[in-house]
């Protein structure tokens, strides 16, 4: 059996730059506001660490999505993707709540830069989903002429 | 014309290294003119807020407020200050010639444990005499503001239960304002007798807000408004000369000098602009050129099988719009969704006032900047193909050039 060399797509590396830059900056730039001085930490503190394990979660479907062999895989592992990226995109705010102070850093650069990753990683994803779902037709309709 | 575009985009996905180039070379284009134009008009919209807001012709403080510029970083950064002076001021502006109106307000910021896990601007007013509050807080509450009513600015958030406690004091609150895009979106806003409320009790808990000013008797800043014909600059002085702690300031002159702020970074974008446009476009006739050039002798048996030079000018005007389309899209979507999302965080970084344009402003400014991206490229292919297809095709083929 001849082994395939791996050759990554356009949308397997936008989405494992975007993945990884997502939990990345999650950690250094969009971390949300410090303990308050009694030690105990605000309200936000629980949707940035939600938005973590989310982003693991994107990271490592990322990983997959490039390594796995098959159309049909790599279709749900990025509707899998596209639902993460929807869900992180509404958590901080909608489903957890934020601090009360729209200045505050879980507004100014937690909630933002957590909307502008989780789109681009809906995107990439919806854009790999329409370019699987075209193929997986075309072979369909081959199989169909074939019989 | 199926045919040309069916080709074009063909061509394009048959070059994809070079179309994408050219996608990102045009959504940087389209980028830094939406981005740009967008930031400069959200400037100047913050700047119309925070003039439109001051509403008095003067604004008399303690000394020590202008010397620290703590009422800048109120007004403009919304960060939490407070200063006092006696009230007995009030009735020495009120005797010279030329002063209209006259309003105390009270600036008092809360303690951590009140509200919103930070510190907040507590702004009280005499609902009596003020003629700068209450204007605007009447375009989001018709009602007079009660004692232990109080309106919150657009960046704080209500609770659940409508309810506060500031310096225990409970107060409910009835309204939220609109943005304005200025450091009074961080503010609290209650009236005077509920404000005093909170700063007795602030005293009596043992905060040293006041220092040597009788509680009772304190004011934050007096706000004068001139009558017409009169000369604020006299006026002015005339309060200066009341009392040297305290320091009267035109308001026409705190705005000019967040104006030159404005002027500055506005100049500084639009140099940003004009150098970005010099270079794409520079690199986009370059890229055009070469393209064509290297495809000559394709083109050239295109028009020998029968090709016209119409068609052959089509085919690469079609790929140029295309290709820009597609990239001035995708600058535009990802410099809107940065700009709209990080707002605030600009704001802050650059401590002017910054108020978005409306959905219609941007949506205008999303298709000419697509727009002007597509006439560039259509401009640039166009002059290409007008080159190339002036030439004798059959002398292009003999010698491969």
């Amino acid at each position: 059996m001849k082994n395939k060399k791996f050759v990554p797509g356009i949308t397997d590396i936008v989405l494992i730059v975007v993945s990884l830059g997502y939990l990345v900056l999650l950690n250094t730039v969009f971390i949300t506001c410090g303990p308050k001085d009694d030690g105990s930490f605000m309200v936000c503190q629980w949707a940035w660490r939600s938005l973590v394990v989310l982003a693991v979660i994107l990271v490592t479907l990322s990983i997959v999505h490039a390594f796995v062999p098959g159309n049909e895989l790599r279709l749900g592992i990025s509707i899998g993707i596209f639902t993460v990226a929807i869900a992180s995109a509404v958590l901080p705010d909608n489903i957890i709540p934020l601090c009360m102070m729209n200045t505050m850093k879980c507004h100014t650069h937690t909630k933002p830069g957590n909307l502008v990753f989780s789109v681009l990683i809906a995107v990439a994803s919806a854009v790999d989903i329409a370019v699987r779902i075209r193929k997986l037709t075309v072979k369909a309709v081959k199989q169909q002429e074939e019989i | 014309m199926k045919f040309i575009i069916e080709l074009a985009i063909k061509n394009i996905k048959g070059r994809g290294r070079r179309s994408s180039a050219l996608v990102l070379l045009t959504a940087l284009l389209s980028a830094s003119l939406f981005g740009g134009t967008v930031t400069v008009r959200s400037l100047q919209n913050g700047l119309r807020s925070y003039e439109a807001r001051l509403g008095a012709d003067i604004i008399v403080t303690p000394w020590e407020a202008v010397k620290e510029g703590k009422l800048e970083s109120i007004l403009i950064q919304g960060a939490p200050g407070y200063f006092y002076m006696e009230d007995s001021l009030l009735e020495e502006i009120r005797q010279i010639e030329g002063v209209d109106a006259i309003s105390p307000q009270f600036y008092l910021s809360s303690a951590s444990s009140g509200c919103c896990d930070t510190l907040v601007q507590i702004i009280g007013f005499d609902p009596d005499t003020d003629f700068s509050v209450q204007p605007w807080i009447r375009e989001s509450y018709s009602q007079s503001l009660g004692d232990g009513d109080v309106i919150v600015g657009w960046n704080i958030r209500v609770p659940e239960n409508r309810h506060f406690r500031f310096y225990n004091v409970d107060c409910t609150v009835v309204a939220r304002l609109d943005k304005t895009g200025t450091g009074l979106d961080s503010a609290i806003y209650a009236n005077m007798n509920t404000i005093k409320q909170m700063m007795e009790s602030a005293d009596d808990i043992g905060f040293t807000y006041f220092k040597d000013v009788d509680v009772k008797k304190a004011v934050s800043s007096i706000l004068v408004n001139v009558k017409e014909g009169y000369d604020t600059g006299k006026i002015v002085s005339e309060i200066n000369r009341l009392s040297k702690d305290v320091s009267a300031t035109s308001t026409k002159d705190m705005v000019s000098s967040v104006a030159d702020g404005l002027s500055g970074i506005s100049k500084l974008v639009g140099i940003l602009i004009v150098f970005t446009w010099i270079l794409g476009t520079a690199i986009l006739v370059v890229s055009f050129a070469m393209m064509v050039n290297e495809r000559v002798s394709e083109l050239a048996a295109l028009r020998n099988i029968g090709g016209s030079k119409a068609m052959l000018s089509g085919i690469l005007i079609a790929e140029a719009v295309i290709v820009s389309f597609t990239g001035g899209a995708v600058g535009t979507a990802l410099t809107g969704l940065v700009i709209i999302t990080f707002a605030d965080t600009l704001k802050n970084s650059i401590g002017l006032p910054l108020l978005l344009s409306g959905s219609g402003y941007i949506t205008i400014m999303v298709i000419c900047s697509i727009l002007v991206s597509v006439a560039v490229c259509a401009v640039t292919s166009s002059v290409c193909a007008f080159r190339i297809t002036s030439k004798d095709t059959g002398l292009i083929l003999r010698e491969g050039k």
